[in-house]
């Protein structure tokens, strides 16, 4: 496992909406802020922390993203894209408390989970799910004009 | 109009204006001018003073007004901005060139000593009824009291009193200065907050005296420690701000900042004692932190507050991916907030049945936000968010308020069941928690309130033991019961539980879930039942998934049970409906014991044991990681249980050396599954894991079939027994 590896940010990232983009440059900024603090000797106080600005900043984009799909109609499109997409945004959080609360009765193995969890969750969601719903977002602002 | 012949200059016959008059007319103007306060002045149109009053001869020390020009009068006078008069540009000169009134210009007269006369002067030209301009009357008023007096309060609005130092203020029109000038010459302005650390210890403990004088010794040291250019103000308390100037690299900065952090914190000698106290600072950029001084400030300010919580005594660059985040929280709680007011937070109820009786026995409350955006949350997405703020109080009262609320329209329908409500530490660890709550109560009768239970997570109890059990003591006091929830995370222990004398512990979900593959988790499970019932306490298992979990827990005798296996938590309204229709499951009586046996435990620890072996050995295989050494049947936790002299007295039963010919087997399997999957045989190796798991399978049958057997006669069991379930 290469939990402790940061994730570099490299264009095929990026989903094309500039919004979307930005966030999950903080996104991915802040995983790293955690996977940095965390590689250290720390205190459960210290996981809460990141744990909680990890669940506020994730709560504050998938609203973006969610309000992104509302708008331009990404339900209608019956691809299911939309009911997958939502899906991993809804596990998000359960699993991250999950962790969090094993971290609180002292199981230390699961700080590597975390970290590994976290940064499989994030790459694999922007690199597929939230792409595909960014390629849908750009295709409907090209047609609107 | 009696138009004036050119090239005659115009005359006035200056004496006729004083000597032509009666005695009376002219002492009349000359008291008149003797005692008039503003100095005034007439002047010939040549430009030669030809009648001034008192108040002129003491101003401009002048002694007969007689022929005197301008220069003499006005020699020593400055204009407003300082600078020395040109002759074209003195009040007389203008009336005289151009005729016009000249109005409240003003002048300083620079005394000795340094000290200065303002005046405001007006003046008028003199003309005769073609136009000519024969003169000019001059006056001027001494405002010397007023302009000092404004100075004075420019200073006071400008310069805070205790330190001398630039206020806000100043600090604004020097940042909008500082800032313009960087403009131009393409360079940065660091703008930081610097604020003294546990400044307030010495206010209290030296008094207020050697705080002021303290802050009075920060502000000279901050003082020397920057440069002529740069700015030290004090905008509050302990808090001072700094515009260091013309920096072209972020390391000047830094280096800049180390030096007055450490200047500040040397010791200073305050009321004979000796003072040491540390600073933190924080940095933002112009231009590239904000191009607005309100807004470099509050960057500032957000990057002091990091390096607070960072530890103090050092300084922090503002951080804009940070801040970003940070502000993402505060619309987050804000939204929260407004989420209350807006009735957007809803409760759900799951049944806690107890499944040896079969009859629900309470009901648990949770929270649910219906989100506009993102539809229906679960509480682990927002709960975290709050539970370090105000909020998280806010949100609990609401709680209360709405299950006591829904036990009433309930009540009202002939439901009479006890409402659990998850109580956050935030919330319980208010000082007016149980006033609040008492409040609350005594809204609804006491077949209502009475029906409230208070749960409180073990967390949260060890966060603080005595206030707990002081809570604890209240709502036992006020009727209501108690439960500690997720009990066995928390790192309780016995001793507590004698204390915090709780009605119910409801042991936390992971043990419960993982309880049929990890034999510990097991073991704790069993343990936690074991001593409970000594204490008094309820004992309920949460998160129940599956009914294997379900009989499972029966059989170590924890017959109180909450989860999907039951029921999801549902809205008000669908959980009438749900407990209308509610039958007990037949296969409750399925579990073999009411209360396990020492054997009767072991049993099912073995089979936890041997289901998590299995588990693992089909991973390792798929994983390619089998290793034979796991092939000797001797090893296994499963096969040291079998080995074990404590087991052998259960040799009398057949079944139990059918399970050694079974574990046996299951080895052997393993071992021929690990080889074909390393050969890359993947079809064999699906057939052998299908026949492991049909080994598996044979062998727990046969494990419950024993425990069966150990408890011969199973208690009647008080609901009507289904048909299969013999006498």
């Amino acid at each position: 496992m290469t939990g402790y590896e940061p994730i570099e940010w490299d264009d095929s990232f990026n989903t094309g909406v500039a919004e979307i983009d930005e966030q999950h440059h903080i996104l991915v900024n802040t995983l790293n802020e955690a996977n940095a603090k965390l590689a250290g000797d720390v205190s459960i106080d210290f996981v809460e922390e990141i744990t909680q600005d990890l669940l506020s900043y994730a709560l504050y984009h998938f609203e973006t993203e969610e309000g992104l799909m509302q708008e331009y109609g990404y339900h209608e499109a019956g691809t299911g894209d939309a009911e997958r997409h939502l899906q991993q945004h809804r596990s998000f959080s359960s699993r991250v408390v999950a962790v969090r609360d094993n971290l609180r009765a002292g199981m230390p193995i699961s700080r590597e989970d975390l970290i590994t969890f976290l940064n499989n969750w994030l790459v694999n969601h922007i690199l597929n799910t939230d792409k595909k719903l960014g390629a849908f977002i750009v295709a409907r602002r090209a047609a609107g004009g | 109009m009696k138009p004036n012949s050119p090239g005659r200059k115009p005359r006035i016959d200056w004496a006729s204006l004083l000597v032509d008059r009666s005695e009376t007319d002219r002492s009349a103007l000359q008291a008149a001018l003797t005692l008039a306060h503003e100095v005034i002045q007439i002047w010939d149109a040549s430009g030669k003073l030809v009648l001034a009053n008192p108040a002129s001869a003491r101003i401009f020390g002048h002694v007969e007004a007689d022929q005197l020009t301008q220069d003499q009068v006005y020699g020593d006078c400055l204009q407003e901005n300082g600078n020395a008069y040109r002759p074209d540009e003195m009040p007389v000169a203008r009336v005289l060139a151009t005729g016009l009134p000249v109005n409240s210009q003003m002048m300083t007269i620079c005394q000795t000593e340094g000290k200065a006369i303002w005046l405001r002067i007006f003046g008028n030209p003199i003309k005769d009824d073609s136009g000519q301009i024969l003169g000019a009357v001059i006056t001027a008023t001494d405002i010397t009291e007023f302009i000092e007096h404004r100075q004075r309060l420019e200073y006071l609005a400008s310069y805070d009193a205790l330190t001398q130092l630039p206020n806000r203020l100043l600090l604004a029109e020097r940042m909008r200065i500082s800032l313009a000038r960087s403009r131009r010459m393409k360079d940065m302005v660091a703008v930081c907050m610097l604020d003294l650390d546990n400044f307030k210890p010495v206010n209290d403990n030296l008094g207020h005296k050697a705080g002021d004088e303290l802050l009075r010794e920060v502000a000279v040291h901050l003082q020397e420690s920057i440069r002529g250019d740069d700015t030290v103000a004090r905008i509050g308390g302990d808090e001072f701000a700094l515009l260091l100037c013309g920096i072209h690299k972020v390391s000047e900065c830094e280096q800049t900042l180390a030096r007055i952090l450490s200047r500040v914190s040397q010791p200073y000698l305050i009321a004979g004692q000796v003072v040491k106290i540390g600073a933190s600072a924080g940095v933002a950029l112009f231009p590239g932190d904000g191009t607005e001084p309100d807004l470099l400030l509050k960057h500032a300010d957000t990057a002091l507050y990091q390096a607070k919580e960072a530890g103090k005594n050092r300084f922090q660059f503002f951080d804009r991916k940070l801040d970003m985040r940070l502000q993402a929280h505060r619309v987050l709680l804000r939204k929260i907030e407004k989420a209350i007011r807006s009735a957007e937070f809803v409760l759900y109820y799951q049944p806690i049945v107890d499944c040896r009786k079969g009859q629900v026995e309470s009901i648990e409350a949770l929270i649910r936000w219906r989100h506009p955006v993102l539809g229906l949350l679960a509480p682990s997405e927002f709960l975290p968010l709050i539970d370090q703020d105000e909020l998280s109080t806010t949100l609990g009262e609401w709680v209360l308020d709405e299950a006591l609320r829904q036990i009433a329209a309930w009540h009202a329908d002939g439901i009479a069941l006890d409402v659990g409500v998850n109580i956050s530490a935030r919330h319980i660890t208010q000082p007016d928690f149980t006033t609040r709550l008492a409040a609350k109560l005594a809204e609804h009768p006491p077949e209502i309130s009475q029906r409230l239970r208070i749960d409180i997570a073990e967390s949260t109890v060890m966060a603080d033991i005595n206030a707990t059990a002081e809570v604890i003591r209240k709502c036992h006091k006020l009727g209501l019961r108690v439960a500690i929830d997720h009990f066995g995370v928390g790192y309780a222990s016995l001793l507590h539980l004698k204390r915090l004398v709780a009605d119910t512990l409801k042991i936390d979900q992971s043990f419960i879930q993982n309880m049929l593959d990890v034999p510990e988790d097991l073991a704790i499970v069993g343990g936690v039942v074991g001593f409970a019932s000594p204490f008094g306490c309820q004992v309920v298992a949460g998160g129940v998934e599956t009914i294997e979990h379900l009989l499972t827990l029966l059989e170590l005798g924890c017959n109180l049970i909450q989860g999907h296996s039951l029921t999801r938590p549902m809205p008000p309204e669908k959980l009438a409906a749900w407990l209308r229709t509610f039958q007990p499951d037949p296969l409750w009586h399925l579990s073999t014991s009411p209360r396990p046996s020492r054997d009767h435990f072991e049993l099912l620890l073995a089979e936890a044991n041997h289901r998590a072996w299995v588990n693992h050995v089909i991973d390792l295989c798929q994983q390619n990681r089998y290793i034979d050494a796991m092939m000797d049947e001797q090893q296994c936790p499963f096969g040291l249980w079998l080995n074990k002299p404590g087991t052998q007295h259960f040799r009398k039963y057949d079944e139990f050396r059918q399970i050694e010919q079974h574990h046996n087997a299951i080895h052997q399997i393993a071992s021929r599954l690990g080889a074909h999957h390393r050969d890359g045989n993947i079809e064999q190796a699906r057939i052998d894991e299908e026949m492991l798991l049909q080994e598996h399978l044979n062998l727990l049958s046969l494990l419950k079939t024993m425990r069966g057997l150990l408890s011969h006669k199973p208690r009647p069991l008080p609901f009507k027994a289904s048909q299969e379930t013999g006498p």
